[in-house]
C-alpha cells in the first residue's frame, strides 16, 4: 500500500497552517498600528494583506505559500479633525491608516478557524495511516 | 490465485483512491483563500483503472474566483475518513481468515 498521498495531505496541511500564520501576523501588525500616524517616514500606517498562491511543484505540490504581501492601496486612508496632533495639517486634518479594527477582527476568526480546518485535515490523515498499519497486528 | 481472494485488488484499488482523495481535500481546504484556486475532486476512472483528479463541478466561484465550499470539504474529509476505514476493517477480515486456515483455526 501507498503512504505516500498521506504524508503529501500532511506537508499540504502544514503549509495551509504556516500560510494562515503568516496572515494572522499581519493582521497583528494591522490592529497594533490602526492609529499610527507616522511610520519612521513621516507617512501613516497602511494596512497589509498577505497574497496566497497555490504550490505547483514539489513535495508540496498543491499546498500553498504566501507569495507576497502588500500594502492595501484599495481601501482609503481615514482623515480625522484632530487640531493639536502633532501631525495634523494646516487644516487641523490628520491622516490615520486605513485600517478597521473590526474587519481585521473578522478576518483574524476566519484565519483561525481555517488553521483549525488544516489542523484537522492533518489529524485525520494520521489517522487514516493509523487504521492501514492495524493490517499488520 | 491471489491468497487473500479474488476481491483484494479491488480493495488496495479503493483505498489508494481514498489517499489520493484524502491529499486533493487537504490541498483544498489549504487554498481555500487562494484567489483563483478551483477545488478538485480525486475520481476513479475505469478506463485508466487508476485515480484522476478533476476540478469540482457545480459550484460558483466567490468574488475572488476561488471554488472551495469548506463545508462540502470538511463533511467529503469526514465521509473519506469512514469509507477507508471500512476497506481496512474489510483486509483485516482476510487476513484473519487467512491466519485461522495457517494454524488450522486453533488460534
Amino acid at each position: 500500500m501507498n503512504l505516500n498521498n498521506l504524508f503529501k495531505s500532511l506537508s499540504i496541511s502544514a503549509s495551509g497552517m504556516s500560510a494562515e500564520r503568516f496572515k494572522m501576523g499581519l493582521i497583528a501588525s494591522n490592529i497594533a498600528h490602526a492609529r499610527d500616524t507616522d511610520t519612521g517616514n513621516g507617512l501613516p500606517y497602511r494596512r497589509k494583506d498577505a497574497v496566497f498562491a497555490t504550490i505547483l511543484e514539489g513535495e508540496l505540490a498543491g499546498g500553498v505559500e504566501v507569495a507576497d504581501w502588500v500594502e492595501d492601496r484599495v481601501t482609503p486612508m481615514q482623515q480625522v479633525y484632530m487640531p493639536g496632533h502633532p501631525h495634523a495639517d494646516e487644516n487641523g486634518m490628520v491622516t490615520m491608516p486605513n485600517v478597521n479594527p473590526h474587519n481585521e477582527m473578522v478576518d483574524m476568526i476566519m484565519s483561525s478557524r481555517t488553521y483549525e480546518a488544516n489542523l484537522e485535515a492533518s489529524r485525520i490523515a494520521v489517522e487514516i495511516a493509523r487504521q492501514a498499519l492495524e493490517i499488520g497486528r | 490465485m491471489d491468497p487473500l481472494g479474488p476481491n483484494t485488488k479491488m480493495i488496495e484499488r479503493a483505498l489508494d483512491l481514498a489517499a489520493t482523495r484524502h491529499r486533493v481535500i487537504a490541498a483544498n481546504i489549504a487554498n481555500v483563500e487562494t484567489p483563483g484556486y478551483k477545488a478538485k475532486v480525486a475520481l476513479f476512472d475505469e478506463e485508466l483503472d487508476a485515480a484522476v483528479v478533476r476540478e469540482r463541478e457545480g459550484v460558483n466561484p466567490r468574488e475572488n474566483g476561488n471554488t472551495v465550499v469548506m463545508e462540502l470539504e470538511m463533511a467529503d474529509m469526514r465521509k473519506n475518513e469512514l469509507v477507508y476505514r471500512v476497506f481496512i476493517q474489510s483486509l483485516i477480515q482476510k487476513t484473519r481468515i487467512m491466519r485461522a486456515a495457517i494454524s488450522g483455526g486453533g488460534g
